[in-house]
């Protein structure tokens, strides 16, 4: 059960109270004019396609910072995915598979190893994981707005877990030592 | 608990007006996808989303995939109390790999195409990895299990969150806690599929139980081409605070997708208005959910069964 305590939390629509009738009205609203979009959309198809992308990749990274990235990729474009920039890559473009082999991913200052991974575009789904060498130890994590991070250890790895939706590109930085 | 009487005629009304409109906009979606037997998950019933995504089953079986899409929906949790939250669930389907022995092949200077035959020549297990987000809380979802039974499938998971909360840096040794539980089973009747199950929070902000609802939220992000399932069926049967209302069975007596003709992702004027109101939708917003529907196909709606009583039209 829920207390009345928590009504008030973000996210929650449904209470509205004396609103009530007039979300009604708008969702209906809303509704009305759909289904030309639709059509219109079914029409064309890459009106719909152009702007979204969905990323789903995990990163293994090795004692000496070289990557191998690999899983599931859908955008329009590769040109504009910094994190393949001098990468080796292979990419299945019907099922969106990736595979990357990198050098350039990370990068060593005063002994602190330094994981960047930019991709820009819209991403509809983000899930990036990166496998870090169990004996890493970071001293810094972020991400840009709307990602969510988890760093768990797991058998013979530290995995920095990226999440996210919706995302106007995806960044994400990790400082480790070794 | 119990809501109010006017408040819950309303809830009724709208869901009437909203499954009329797509009565009147839909027409019944055909569908003729294959049985997908590929992996034993689904059977006798049409090709779910997930695998056409993936590529599982239903369109060959070619060097395993690593990572596919499993489960891409959105949808709304309901609590008890007549309130809605935005629900968006994630499951991939992840082929086992052992980072330890890519690390040994990053070591030996292999070359892209040397490590990627060593991987695909691996028998590795498939299993399912995935995360939740209600409302704007995220959780990871661990103890995945996925069954099917009578062509039903049900998936079981726990809700986590990391030690020390989101972007911390765990202690040694520590590990995510679980702080709910999640039961969804994807049910399928006349090639149409509708989601629905229940979400138990223990702890955080969003502490309570709830009734869920899901629909394939597809789109051309995905990669899907023609849309064959999404959006047939996810309707709300709400009548929700009522004396005596079970939330999960309102859900299953739903039929109709109100959202479901909704083309993909657009910009969101509804958020706009609601934050006016004060009500501070979380993104994506009600309607605002990407991937929702991708052409006329999307406007079925699923009405091959009777509207619920509780509806009262």
């Amino acid at each position: 059960m829920i207390g009345r305590d928590l009504r008030d939390r973000p996210g929650r629509w449904g209470s509205a109270g004396g609103s009530f009738p007039l979300i009604a009205l708008l969702i209906l609203l809303a509704l009305a004019p759909a289904s030309g979009r639709d059509e219109a959309v079914a029409g064309g198809g890459s009106e719909a396609g152009s702007a979204f992308g969905s990323i789903l990749l995990d990163a293994y990274i090795d004692d000496g910072g070289r990557a191998l990235i690999v899983g599931y990729l859908k955008a329009d474009s590769l040109d504009d995915l910094a994190f393949l920039a001098g990468s080796e890559v292979e990419y299945d473009e019907d099922l969106g598979e990736l595979y990357a082999l990198s050098d350039a991913l990370t990068s060593i200052r005063d002994g602190v190893t330094t994981l960047e991974f930019e991709a820009d575009g819209w991403w509809e789904e983000c899930h990036l994981a990166f496998y870090l060498p169990k004996e890493a130890t970071p001293s810094a994590v972020t991400a840009s707005e709307g990602l969510e991070v988890s760093v768990v250890e797991e058998e013979g790895s530290l995995v920095v877990e990226v999440i996210g939706y919706d995302l106007d590109g995806a960044e994400v930085s990790i400082d480790y030592l070794l | 608990m119990t809501g109010h009487p006017i408040r819950r005629g309303l809830w009724l009304g709208v869901a009437a007006l909203i499954l009329g409109g797509v009565i009147g906009a839909g027409e019944p979606l055909t569908f003729d996808a294959p049985a997908c037997i590929g992996d034993g998950l689904r059977e006798g019933g049409p090709c779910p989303v997930a695998y056409q995504i993936a590529g599982i089953g239903c369109h060959g079986d070619g060097p395993g995939i690593l990572i596919s899409i499993f489960i891409s929906e959105v949808g709304f949790a309901f609590s008890s109390e007549d309130e809605a939250l935005p629900v968006r669930l994630q499951v991939e389907r992840v082929r086992g790999v052992d980072p330890s022995r890519v690390r040994r092949l990053l070591g030996e200077n292999r070359t892209l195409g040397e490590i990627k035959e060593e991987i695909e020549g691996e028998d590795g297990a498939y299993s399912y990895r995935g995360n939740l987000r209600l409302g704007r809380a995220p959780y990871l979802l661990d103890r995945l299990n996925v069954t099917l039974e009578g062509g039903t499938t049900t998936l079981e998971a726990d809700l986590m969150v990391p030690a020390g909360g989101w972007g911390a840096i765990p202690s040694p040794g520590s590990g995510p806690e679980m702080v709910g539980k999640l039961t969804v089973e994807i049910l399928q009747q006349n090639g149409s599929e509708i989601s629905v199950g229940s979400l138990l929070v223990f702890s955080g902000p969003y502490a309570g139980s709830y009734a869920v609802i899901l629909d394939p939220s597809i789109g051309a992000g995905v990669g899907m081409e023609g849309c064959p399932l999404a959006g047939i069926t996810s309707g709300w049967g709400l009548a929700p605070g009522g004396p005596g209302w079970d939330p999960v069975a309102a859900a299953r007596s739903s039929v109709g997708g109100p959202f479901s003709h909704l083309g993909p992702r657009r910009p969101d004027p509804l958020d706009l208005i609601l934050l006016d109101l004060g009500l501070s939708p979380s993104s994506p917003g009600l309607f605002g959910g990407p991937g929702w529907g991708c052409g006329p196909a999307m406007v079925g709606g699923g009405l091959d069964r009777p509207l619920p009583p509780a509806l009262g039209i």
